[in-house]
Order: structure tokens, then C-alpha cells, then sequence
């Protein structure tokens, strides 16, 4: 076996050292694949990976709240059980409370499980109209711990006028998104006149502007002390009505998000649910990179099986003498999968090489965008998971190019050759 | 010792027209003889030369070489079965082009595997010394003459010390010279080294050399004639 690997690599390396510029050529189909595989792949899940880590750094991993729920069995129902027929018409949908029940206790309980959770944030939320002459813009004023906030989503990273001190030290001090703050044309130190839905108006102070990149806080939240919102609302220190969580590995999210539904009487939701679109677009944008990224490693291997299939007809003459000579169809199939294995392998190589230039070359363009704060240059995952896959891949596509030539060449028949 | 043994071999060309080529032809040839087959173009001879060397396995009857019967077997049999018994000689050289001479004269041997490359190797260059091309040993194929080449690919033939040595013209391309020098070379291969030679010629002066001369007419042997 030994013996037959050390001919069969005399032979195809002298075949293809002899057509050293058919060699390369089709061996550059395989590599110019790679290479652009790589670079594709490479960027596209830099982005993927940039996007979602904007998505996460406002989200948390996991949110409990009080759901609506449409209570389906009536009280009526659970006296008297299966033993008579209850018919209730229209049952309509009950909130008792917005309110998590026992919240700070569930925060403490949370904020002890350390080896899964980060942090826990407790908040109180309050839909308002931000008042300005005779406008009035809808939004959320969220009420947070502030520090506790900042350790969960670098707020103070996002702040682009005044600071996170400002807001903990001014006497109703808001912290306001970025678009909104430019709708309303406010800046810090100026004040803002808000309404409640229960029609409380009150007077807040800009104390800083934040831009997260997410359209969703940027033009509709205004960030203050938990305290404050309580106030406004007429409520107590126990009035929270989400939690949010950060844990340490996202991926416990699912799991977890279970277990605190059955714990806690409430809803808890992990970000893959409350996501779920934006994963879908990510996961569509990953099936079009790898579709097109076969179809230019289809079109390498097109290459490597017509450079094999003329030479196998160059070598027919060749080709019958090792036939004669002692080799079998199966030798011949060998020497011929191995001439394709090596191209595969030499551009792949090549090919890996290119793609990680290529990479650094896309990774040092610079980009800005007032939308993506946080991107200087154009994001580039360099995960060594995509050259393995790369690398199969050449291998596959090398190995399929050359089966039917290597068969073509195991079934020619010498008889009709060596006679001319 | 018998050789090779072929009974009532039967074949046909179907292209373009069904046409029986062989009409049961049956012969044995010895240790150490030297046989050609003579006859007219288109007599069969080359055809029944490929039945022969295992090559052509499309025929009726049976063939047996070095006690094995080889009719029926399976390519990879043959092939393995060609490396260890059967050395080629053709009419236009056939060497490996891009290859060296050595090369080409160890490949076979290569491929068998029974030796080191080392031995293989020492072999070959004697073998070339033997054939008086040994200085060219490691020049490509396709820079030596043709009656150079001829004697590589006689060197080639007797690397695996095989059962028999078949050749099909194997001085159907090369000058007088050359003619006589490749003779020579067949004829002491025969007789000092002990090989069994099986030759189809059209060349009556070549055939003289043989031990036994076969003279085939449509499809058939139509007579014989032994000469030492």
C-alpha cells in the first residue's frame, strides 16, 4: 500500500509539474473561491456579530413582567369543576397589576445566583407625552437604577451630552434619547414639561442625551431614577413592573427564562424570543453568503474537472501503458482523484492565505455612521471556523470534479490505444 | 515447463460488422523459447498477440500463463497478474514522455512492490547498462532517439523478471540498426537470461532469429516451423 502511495505520488506530481501553467490555472479557480469565501463569510458574520451586539447591549438576556392574561377557566368553572357545564361569553382579558409581585425579593433572589446571573435591573416604566408648544410626542419614561443600568449596558458609553452623575444629581433629571432630544430640540439643562396617561403633568430637566444606535430607545425613551417614576405614578418602593437580566452566557437564556416562569408568577421572556425576527434576517443573510459562496466553489471545481478531463485525454497513450504495465483501473482512479486532491489542496491553501488578507484588507476600511456609534471600520469576524470550512469545502469540491474524470480514465481501454 | 497454454481461442470484431477475427486457435509455448508469429496484415496475429498478454479479454476459450488461468478474471487480478508475469514491448517505444528513463524502467517495478526502491533502483541501472543507455538513465524519455527509447522499453519489460516477455513489432519502427541492435538484445535476453519471448513480426529476417516460427492465415495458425 505503502509502495503504491510513493508511485502513485511520483506520478501525479510529474504529471502535473509537466502542464505547470494548466496546474496553476485551475488550482487559482480553487483558490480565488476560497479567498472569497473567506473574505464573504468573514465580513458578513463580523456584521452579524456587530448588529447583534448593539441589539444586545440595550436588550436583556432575559425580561420578566406581568403578561395580560385571558384567564380561560371562570371562577364559576373551578367550583364547581367537571361536575357541570359552564358557558362564559366573551371573557375579557384582566391586568391586575402591572406590577411584578414581590419584586424586590425576586431581584435579591436573583442577584445572589452569581455564577449564571451578571446583573439584575429592577425598572418601572410609564407611557407619556413629551409636551413642546403645541406638539405632543408620545414616549416611555423608564425609571432605573441607574448604576445598576450602567454596569448591565454601558450607559454611560452611549451618553453624547451631559453625564450619568448629572442625572443621579439634578432634581427630576431626565437622561433622553438622541432622536427625540433633536425632534424636541432640547439639550441639557433645558426643561421639558411631560404628561401621564392619568394626566399628571410635571416638569423634568434634561440632565443628559444618549444614543444607543436603536431607533426604538433613541426616539421614544427617556431614562430617570426609579424613584421618580414611583413618584409619578402614585406608587410605592415595591412598584417594578419589568426586571431586566444580564447573565454571563446568553445562550443559558432559553433555559433559564423557564425556570424563573415557574419560580417567579411571572412572564419571563429570553432575547432570542422578543428577537426573533431580527435572528431570522441574520440567519437569511448567512444562507445567501453560503449559497453564493458554493456556487463560486461549483464553478472552481467546473475548472478542476475540465484541466483532468484533457489531460486525460492528452494521456490516453499513458494511461494504457500503466495499464499494461501492472496498474490497475483502481491505480488509475487513484492517480487521477490524487491529481485533483492536490489542486484542491495547493489552491485551498493559497486560497486560505488570500482570504485572510483579504479579510485584514476589509477589516481597515473605515466606515462611520451616525446611525452605528461604535463602528470605525467595517466589522471582520476572523474566526479560524470559517478556514476549516473553507478548507472542507475545497476538498469536497476537489474530490467531486475529479470522481468522473478518474472514472473515464479507469474504464479506457488499452487494447485500443497501444494498437493506434 | 509449459509457459502459457491457449485452447480454441474465438474472437469477433463487431465494428463495424460482426467478423470472426480468430478461429480457435490453440498453442503452448515453453521455458526459455523464443516464438514469432509472422503472417499477412489483417491475419490476426497483433490481435491474438493482446489475447495473449491478457490485455484483450473479449475472446472465447481459455488461456492459462505460469499454471493460472486467466481467463475470466477481474481487471485488478489482471493487472496485478500483468506487473508480476508480463513484460510489454510495442511497436511505437510507448515510453512515459514527461518521465526520466529510470523512471519509466521502475515504475512496474514500483508498483509490484515486492522490493525496496533501492534494489528496484540498482536493478533498473543494471539492466540499462545491459541495454547500453545507462548514461541517459536520468534524461526525460522524450530527448532520446527511438531506437534508444526502444531499448528502454526493453528495460522496462524485464524489471519484474516476469514469465514472459511480448512484443508487438518490436522493430516495426526503428532503421536497420537499430533493427539489430534490439535483436540482439531480445536474442540474449532469451538465451542467457532465460526468458520466454513471444513476438509478432511482419519482418521475415526477424523472425529468422526465433526459435519457432507460427504463421497465421485468416484467423488461423496454418503452419509451423522450428528452427532450434
Amino acid at each position: 500500500m505503502t509502495s503504491s502511495l510513493i508511485v502513485y505520488t511520483r506520478i501525479v506530481v510529474t504529471h502535473l509539474r509537466s502542464r505547470r501553467r494548466q496546474t496553476i490555472l485551475s488550482a487559482l479557480g480553487i483558490t480565488l473561491g476560497i479567498a472569497f469565501y473567506i473574505a464573504m463569510v468573514s465580513f458578513m458574520t463580523g456584521v452579524n456579530q456587530f448588529l447583534e451586539d448593539i441589539m444586545l447591549s440595550a436588550t436583556p438576556h432575559i425580561r420578566l413582567y406581568n403578561d395580560v392574561v385571558l384567564d380561560s377557566v371562570s371562577i364559576a368553572q373551578r367550583w364547581f369543576g367537571t361536575s357541570a357545564f359552564v358557558f362564559l361569553h366573551h371573557p375579557k382579558a384582566a391586568q391586575r397589576t402591572r406590577a411584578i409581585r414581590n419584586a424586590p425579593e425576586i431581584v435579591g433572589i436573583l442577584r445572589r445566583q452569581q455564577q449564571e446571573v451578571f446583573g439584575v435591573s429592577p425598572r418601572v416604566t410609564a407611557q407619556i407625552y413629551y409636551t413642546q408648544g403645541i406638539t405632543e410626542i408620545p414616549g416611555t419614561l423608564v425609571g432605573v437604577d441607574l448604576i445598576e443600568e450602567n454596569k448591565l449596558f454601558a450607559v454611560s458609553s452611549k451618553i453624547t451630552e451631559g453625564s450619568l452623575r448629572n442625572v443621579l444629581t439634578t432634581d427630576d433629571g431626565i437622561m433622553i434619547g438622541g432622536g427625540l432630544a433633536d425632534k424636541l430640540n432640547v439639550h441639557v439643562g433645558d426643561r421639558i414639561p411631560i404628561t401621564l396617561s392619568s394626566g399628571v403633568q410635571r416638569l423634568m430637566t434634561i440632565a443628559a442625551v444618549m444614543r444607543f444606535g436603536i431607533a426604538q430607545i433613541d426616539n421614544v425613551q427617556a431614562y430617570t431614577t426609579l424613584k421618580t417614576v414611583q413618584r409619578l405614578l402614585g406608587k410605592d418602593q415595591r412598584y417594578i413592573t419589568d426586571i431586566y437580566i444580564k447573565l454571563h452566557n446568553r445562550n443559558d437564556a432559553p433555559r433559564l427564562a423557564g425556570l424563573y416562569t415557574q419560580l417567579f408568577d411571572c412572564t419571563a421572556e429570553d432575547w432570542q424570543t422578543f428577537n426573533a425576527t431580527i435572528l431570522v434576517s441574520f440567519t437569511i443573510r448567512n444562507i445567501l453568503t453560503y449559497a453564493v459562496s458554493i456556487s463560486m466553489l461549483t464553478v472552481a471545481g467546473f475548472g478542476i474537472y475540465n484541466i483532468l478531463t484533457m489531460m486525460i485525454l492528452e494521456k490516453l497513450k499513458d494511461i494504457a501503458i500503466l495499464k499494461a504495465t501492472g496498474f490497475s483501473p483502481r491505480d488509475i482512479r487513484m492517480i487521477v482523484l490524487g491529481q485533483s486532491l492536490v489542486l484542491g489542496i495547493a489552491g485551498g491553501a493559497v486560497g486560505m492565505l488570500l482570504g485572510l488578507l483579504m479579510s485584514f484588507g476589509i477589516s481597515r476600511v473605515p466606515f462611520r455612521n451616525e446611525f452605528l456609534p461604535g463602528m470605525e471600520y467595517l466589522p471582520v469576524d476572523f474566526s479560524p471556523v470559517h478556514y476549516v470550512v473553507a478548507v472542507t469545502f475545497a476538498l469536497l469540491a476537489a474530490t467531486i470534479a475529479g470522481i468522473f474524470p478518474a472514472r473515464r480514465a479507469a474504464r479506457i481501454d488499452p487494447v485500443a490505444i497501444l494498437r493506434g | 515447463m509449459t509457459i502459457l497454454r491457449a485452447t480454441d481461442i474465438v474472437k469477433y470484431f463487431t465494428d463495424p460488422v460482426r467478423f470472426q477475427v480468430l478461429r480457435g486457435i490453440s498453442l503452448t509455448v515453453e521455458h526459455r523459447e523464443f516464438v514469432s508469429i509472422i503472417g499477412k496484415s489483417g491475419c490476426g496475429k497483433s490481435t491474438l498477440l493482446y489475447v495473449l498478454s491478457t490485455l484483450d479479454t473479449d475472446y472465447e476459450g481459455t488461456l492459462a500463463i505460469a499454471d493460472t488461468v486467466v481467463t475470466g478474471r477481474d481487471q485488478d487480478f489482471l493487472a496485478h497478474f500483468r506487473g508480476q508475469h508480463i513484460g510489454f514491448i510495442f511497436q511505437f517505444h510507448f515510453l512515459l514522455q514527461e518521465f526520466t528513463i529510470l523512471d519509466n524502467v521502475m515504475l512496474p517495478a514500483l508498483k509490484l512492490g515486492r522490493e525496496s526502491p533501492a534494489t528496484i533502483e540498482h536493478r533498473a541501472m543494471d539492466l540499462l547498462q545491459r541495454m547500453g543507455i545507462a548514461d541517459y538513465a536520468r534524461r526525460p524519455a522524450k530527448q532520446l532517439s527511438g531506437g534508444q527509447q526502444q531499448r528502454a522499453a526493453i528495460a522496462r519489460a524485464l524489471i519484474n523478471q516476469p514469465t514472459l516477455i511480448i512484443g508487438d513489432e518490436p522493430t516495426g519502427n526503428l532503421d536497420s540498426e537499430n533493427t539489430a541492435i534490439v535483436l540482439d538484445l531480445l536474442d540474449s535476453i532469451c538465451h542467457e537470461m532465460g526468458q520466454t519471448v513471444i513476438i509478432v513480426t511482419h519482418d521475415a529476417e526477424v523472425a529468422a532469429r526465433s526459435d519457432r516460427i507460427l504463421t497465421m492465415a485468416d484467423g488461423k495458425i496454418i503452419s509451423e516451423q522450428t528452427l532450434r
